[in-house]
């Protein structure tokens, strides 16, 4: 059952789930040593943590990945709060399906999220973030509430009776209405921006130099070794001048279109529009913008939606004898 | 000087010395190389385009690491990427047998999101040719030194317009192509005066650095804003690993060395080993590191990785006396051992 409590102070909280052991650390965003420089930590020491940042306007990586580089070996040996993002939420589950992350001893916890701003421009908000649908923590363990009422509600399911922190009832009804107002006005502006987007589509990626960076930062991307980046790709003298003599020249880096059309193929139905792709590439390409316009489109043909239910799998792990007879192209009929 | 870089290799192509050739060339998308298999393909060339989307050493290496032993390539490239190519010779991932190295003394390059669509780079070359330097180009290249084209088998001496036949097979080649060429590089002032801007840029960028790192710490607060992705070393033409050792299971702990790395440190920022990566790298690839620029340009959160290289790097070949990518026979530091050296800095 859903208890709602009151939210004091958001730091407050994390030090008091510590203190009565609900958790063992917390991984939680925190200043590094240089101006505008955050990055999730694990933190064990209380006193540490009185400086941590659980509302950082900055994503350095998306802390999912975080969770699934130290988990890589089996769970973490103790119990652990992650303040995340919703987006980070959304991609934790989507690494849960795709066993990339163990979730044993991880609470997560996230809040309705205001966006991050750009990692090369701390004054302005990422792009994707404009025009997020998904930034209310709908799949987090502990959810806090802030917008459309008048002070912030611990939504849970967890047992958090030892904290002795006071139930209250909240304004359920004004809320809904922020967010759904909020929501419609995202929807529109995020349908106009798309479009463009996918209009402009192979202009968009001019400056591309397929350093693959997006993929790299992608919590999506888990594949250790990539398939652009394989033997299947890669040829000799022979097949290269083969192929330069097929095309009157080949252009290098090469495979630009193949690597992100492959990329959007790959992964673009679990993408959780974070944002990363697009931070980290260094040609200032909205990546994380394009790969919405299509991720959009499947996840309404398959009418998925990435981490809503750990149960619910990801649509290419499935075979469906009976879908998408409308894209078969009856070419033996033809012939 | 296009003209007779047309004429090289029509000839060379009509004469078989060469079956393919690799140049910088404009396309749809702004400036990239071009891997061309005949003469009548090469059009638009613009071989001395101020950009690098990528290292040319690594496209290098693409075409030849596998190589059939029969196809002829030339390569036209910046000097930089030359020497890159000379040290993934010794690495075994470029094929020089089959290559001709063509390079020329070198303005350096915009970042890339600039060169890419730089169109005045017959004005930016005039610039540089009356031996000025360009305010807009690499803060690595403002200080490199090494930009006539020493490791090439050719170079172009933008300077007096010559061919130099650097190596005997470069001669070879230009004679066989009937092309007129000197045989040793004639440095003008002009020429003199650059790379006397660039000693001292590189000397005041050594000094800063050198006050910088004084205490051990500093490299932390240097890669402070370092997210992890990687892009340097996945950019740098040095490091080909296919398999990155900071990226291998090595690095992927085991929960209980994660649980005695916290209950010892109190906190671990995220994601793990961040600026052991850089440590790390610095330590296997300084030796050859060439200064080309590309790990900084590609860095999202614009730390100067290049500079730190170039710093590193510089002192690390000195100690070893070895510059990278100029002689082709001297093999590397890292693969050489010898019994009496560096007791001084033995425990």
């Amino acid at each position: 059952m859903t208890l709602y409590y009151k939210l004091g102070d958001f730091k407050e909280f994390l030090i008091s789930l510590m203190k009565n052991n609900i958790v063992d650390a917390v991984v939680v965003p925190m200043r590094g040593l240089t101006e505008n420089s955050f990055s999730p930590f694990l933190i064990k020491d209380i006193e540490l943590l009185k400086n941590c940042e659980p509302q950082s306007p900055i994503m350095s990586i998306n802390s999912a990945r975080a969770l699934s580089q130290l988990t890589a070996k089996g769970a973490i040996p103790f119990k652990v709060a992650a303040v995340m993002k919703p987006c980070e939420v959304i991609a934790f589950r989507e690494l849960i399906k795709l066993n990339q992350v163990n979730p044993e001893n991880i609470i997560t916890i996230s809040f309705d999220c205001n966006g991050v701003n750009s990692l090369k421009d701390i004054n302005s908000k990422r792009e994707i973030c404009e025009i997020c649908t998904g930034f209310t923590p709908d799949n987090a363990d502990i959810k806090i509430f802030s917008i459309g009422i008048e002070s912030p509600v611990i939504a849970t399911d967890i047992e958090l009776s030892s904290l002795n922190l006071e139930q209250v009832e909240y304004n359920k009804e004004s809320r809904e209405n922020f967010i759904k107002e909020k929501l419609d006005e995202n929807i529109k502006k995020r349908e106009n921006k798309l479009l463009e987007i996918k209009s402009n589509f192979q202009n968009l990626l001019k400056n591309c130099i397929v350093c693959k960076n997006c993929m790299r930062v992608c919590p999506i991307c888990f594949c250790q070794e990539c398939f652009f980046d394989s033997p299947a790709l890669s040829g000799n003298s022979v097949t290269y001048t083969l192929r330069a003599n097929r095309m009157s020249g080949l252009s290098f880096p090469e495979n630009k279109l193949l690597f992100h059309l492959g990329r959007m193929n790959h992964m673009s139905v679990s993408c959780v529009g974070c944002g990363a792709c697009e931070d980290a590439c260094p040609a200032e390409i909205p990546v994380s913008q394009m790969f919405a316009s299509a991720g959009d489109e499947l996840k309404k043909l398959f009418n998925y939606q990435p981490g809503r239910d750990i149960a619910e799998k990801i649509p290419f792990t499935c075979y469906e004898h009976d879908e998408l007879h409308s894209f078969e192209q009856p070419y033996l009929e033809k012939r | 000087m296009q003209e007779a870089l047309n004429n090289l290799l029509e000839k060379s192509f009509s004469n078989g010395s060469i079956d393919g050739a690799l140049i910088m060339s404009e396309i749809d998308s702004g400036y990239s190389y071009v891997y061309y298999t005949n003469f009548e393909q090469i059009h638009n060339i613009s071989p001395f385009q101020p950009v690098m989307k990528i290292n040319g050493a690594k496209v290098h290496s693409a075409i030849t690491r596998e190589n059939d032993n029969r196809t002829k390539i030339l390569f036209l490239m910046k000097p930089c990427e030359i020497r890159a190519s000379v040290e993934l010779k010794k690495l075994n991932q470029v094929d020089l047998d089959n290559s001709i190295l063509l390079s020329y003394t070198c303005p350096g390059v915009l970042e890339f999101k600039e060169g890419n669509s730089f169109n005045d780079s017959e004005k930016f070359i005039e610039n540089f040719i009356n031996g000025n330097l360009y305010d807009n180009i690499r803060e690595v290249c403002k200080s490199c030194i090494n930009f006539s084209g020493e490791g090439a088998d050719i170079t172009i001496n933008l300077f007096d317009k010559s061919f130099v036949a650097l190596t005997a097979k470069g001669e070879e080649f230009l004679k066989s192509a009937n092309i007129d060429y000197k045989t040793s590089f004639e440095p003008d002032d002009n020429y003199e005066k650059i790379k006397k801007i660039r000693e001292t840029n590189r000397e005041n960028l050594l000094k800063e650095y050198k006050n910088f790192f004084k205490s051990d710490d500093k490299i932390v607060e240097y890669f402070d804003k370092c997210i992890g992705c990687h892009a340097c070393s996945h950019s740098c033409p040095i490091c080909y690993c296919r398999q990155c050792y900071f990226e291998s299971d090595t690095f992927k702990y085991y929960p209980d060395s994660i649980k005695r790395k916290v209950d010892y440190k109190n906190a671990l920022r995220l994601p793990l080993d961040r600026v052991m990566f850089h440590i790390g790298r610095v330590t296997h690839m300084a030796t050859s590191c060439v200064g080309c620029g590309m790990c900084e340009d590609v860095c999202p959160v614009n730390i100067k990785v290049s500079q730190f290289f170039k710093y590193m790097g510089t002192n690390i070949q000195n100690t070893f006396n070895y510059i990278p990518g100029i002689n082709r026979e001297e093999p590397l530091p890292l693969l050489t051992f010898k019994e009496n050296e560096f007791q001084e800095i033995e425990d």
